[in-house]
């Protein structure tokens, strides 16, 4: 039977479609201005790829940000419950999933079984966000796929001290104006939002594999941060950015004959 | 952010727009026949100034009926542009800025506004200590008597020491009164305030004890809006008579077993002052079958029994153990712990509020200990309680549809 797991986020939407236990068909694109056209979009395309129709979804589960605005969904479910739906498909060993979406980070904690105990997430700031991130690679004028991969190339450290994006930005700003490499501040601001995030983490002890979804776990710069800050490896899934839309499949998939 | 209105749970809780038009209308009154009005904040001893015939004002609870109308944030930056902090409570942001608007046309004041000017300023450390602060400023510009009654922080019961410095405060502030009003303090009207203080505590117990009943007849919107008359007129006939007949219909309520949401399924406690220009939020979370059944800030702040045997100390002792706000981290974890049990709970929301950090202190402590020592879940949600400006509704509610989640998945 087909099901559709939609992640509509604050900066990209995605799309899953899943046959039995299988992923028949992904999709990420820019949300955009007008979120709903895109997510239209992507699903229509995604069932076209397959030679599907609309019709032959039997459960439709929407998340994200703009979880409760898509009319045909069948069901909604938190971005929490996604995720960690998302990660027990492939990894089920993980007990921990750090996330960090666009404009939300936030630390899930599974029991043995999978099951979500508890969850913590991220303060209203946009700081410990992708939007951190995107901010400071536009101040710095590097594309945000280079962001990684430049960062990692840094010989030295140095240190952003603000949490603010904003007055983050300035204080970016003047270390370029003193000439300090672009590597080394890069990696200045990957490592900011790593101790950003974990420090969310104290509240409750990590246990068991910890897994790093959402956009930002597509960034070897954080991945590598974290790491280190970590003392232990992440598991990272094959394309983080779609946890949340597999998620939503596999919960789409449980609720067949529960909707409508 | 509109706060529609539905069908309320109690007929009675119908009859608060009336009480609260009457008392602005009363305080208007007086003070328009040059009697003497106060400015006085909550926890004060306000029972003292009905012996002496003075009706009180309550800046705080204007500030809170200004942001529930969703008029709030106009004031806020009113006094910050005057040079006050952003991190200031934002009650006494909300007055500030009411009192020193300038420039564009100011709003139309709900109730006429607070009476002005202040003749008497009354204020207590027990809640915090910005009030103090934020009086002495109406101090410097209305030259007024202020009086202030010092509070030391009570882990568990009050000592016998710190109920006499208590005591020794409120005799001082009776002859400050008597030099004040140039009359002789009248004891019998006093014990008479205390004894309609205690009455109207003792009906408002018993309301929050019936709201622990299965299914919870009434949710916290709604009491709300129902704690004004506890919060502003503690002291008269008004909130016996009101808190009686409520106590009477719940207790009918609760007989029939009256839901406030039809399939109860979750039962949660909220932690601090409500969001006034949110309180929607309480109501939100009712299609998911959760009710909020207990609520500190309307339990632990307002109201408090006193012990009329020996009056002083009876009503020092309720002044120094109903708060909330001055109670310990442990002294609120019991406190909790007991709740959770009495009203058969089953997570507990609490609000890290940006301008009320003496009741948001220990919150994570709390959180941590209540899912060690109970296994109860909690959530921790960012805003402040009368200042919109940094509020973010749609990630407010993904966190309480996630925790409603995770609740209904843990049963």
């Amino acid at each position: 039977m087909l099901v559709a797991g939609i992640d509509a986020g604050s900066n990209t939407v995605k799309v899953i479609l899943m046959e039995g236990n299988q992923i028949l068909a992904q999709r990420i694109a820019k949300a955009g201005a007008n979120s709903l056209n895109v997510v239209n979009d992507s699903i229509e395309k995604a069932l076209k790829d397959h030679g599907k129709r609309m019709e032959e979804l039997v459960s439709i589960v929407s998340t994200g940000y703009g979880r409760d605005n898509i009319s045909f969904a069948t069901s909604q479910a938190t971005e929490i419950f996604c995720h960690a739906a998302g990660v027990v498909l492939s990894m089920p060993e993980v007990r921990t999933v750090i996330d960090i979406g666009g404009q939300d980070s936030k630390i899930i904690y599974l029991d043995d079984s999978g099951q979500v105990i508890d969850f913590v997430m991220n303060d209203k700031c946009a700081a410990g966000t992708g939007r951190f991130i995107e901010m400071l690679a536009i101040a710095l004028e590097t594309p945000l796929e280079e962001m990684g991969p430049l960062s990692i190339k840094a010989q030295g450290e140095i240190k952003i001290s603000n949490t603010c994006t904003v007055f983050a930005e300035s204080e970016v700003i003047s270390y370029l104006a003193k000439g300090i490499p672009r590597e080394e501040i890069i990696s200045g601001v990957h490592h900011s939002i790593v101790t950003r995030i974990l420090a969310m983490t104290r509240l409750r002890k990590m246990h068991g594999d910890i897994c790093f979804t959402g956009g930002v776990a597509k960034n070897i710069g954080v991945v590598r941060w974290m790491e280190k800050e970590l003392g232990r490896p992440l598991c990272i899934p094959e394309e983080p950015q779609l946890t949340g839309a597999i998620g939503a499949a596999v919960i789409a998939l449980e609720r067949i004959g529960e909707s409508e | 952010m509109s706060q529609k209105a539905k069908k309320r749970a109690l007929d009675t809780s119908y009859e608060v727009a009336a009480i609260l038009k009457n008392y602005w209308a009363e305080i208007h009154a007086a003070k328009k026949d040059g009697k003497p009005v106060a400015w006085a904040s909550g926890n004060g001893p306000v029972e003292l100034l009905y012996a002496f015939g003075i009706l009180p004002a309550y800046p705080e609870n204007y500030a809170a009926v200004l942001a529930s109308r969703q008029m709030a944030l106009d004031f806020c930056q009113m006094a910050e542009s005057m040079g006050f902090s952003r991190d200031l409570c934002s009650y006494s942001k909300i007055n500030l800025g009411d009192l020193l608007w300038k420039g564009k046309e100011k709003p139309a004041m709900p109730f006429d506004g607070l009476p002005l000017p202040p003749d008497l300023l009354v204020t207590t450390r027990i809640p915090c200590l910005v009030q103090v602060k934020w009086w002495e400023v109406l101090e410097d510009w209305y030259h007024c008597p202020l009086m202030i009654l010092d509070a030391p922080l009570v882990d568990g019961s009050p000592t016998e020491d710190q109920i006499d410095y208590i005591v020794v405060q409120l005799k001082e502030m009776i002859s400050k009164l008597e030099d004040f009003t140039h009359t002789k303090f009248d004891e019998q009207k006093f014990i008479e305030a205390l004894k309609l203080s205690d009455e109207a505590a003792g009906y408002w117990d018993e309301i929050m004890d019936l709201r622990g009943s299965v299914p919870c007849p009434v949710g916290a919107r709604e009491m709300c809006g129902n704690v004004f008359p506890l919060v502003a007129m503690l002291g008269t006939q008004v909130p016996v008579d009101f808190y009686k007949k409520m106590r009477d219909e719940l207790r009918s309520k609760v007989e029939m077993k009256a839901a406030m949401v039809p399939d109860e399924k979750i039962r949660l406690i909220y932690d601090n002052i409500p969001i006034w220009y949110h309180l929607e939020l309480f109501s939100y979370v009712e299609q998911f079958g959760a009710v909020f059944v207990m609520e500190t800030y309307l339990r632990y702040v307002w109201g408090g029994r006193i012990d009329l045997r020996d009056p002083y100390r009876g009503y020092a002792r309720k002044i120094l153990s109903n708060v909330w706000l001055n109670m310990s981290v442990e002294t609120r974890f019991k406190t909790l712990v007991n709740d959770i049990k009495k009203h058969k709970a089953d997570g507990v929301v609490f609000l890290s509020n940006r301008s009320c950090r003496r009741y948001s202190i220990g919150q994570y402590e709390l959180r941590d200990m209540l899912q060690q020592e109970l296994g109860i879940p909690s959530l921790v949600i960012e805003a402040d309680h009368s200042d919109p400006s940094g509020y973010s509704e749609s990630q407010t509610k993904l966190r309480m549809d996630s925790f409603i989640e995770l609740i209904k998945r843990r049963k």
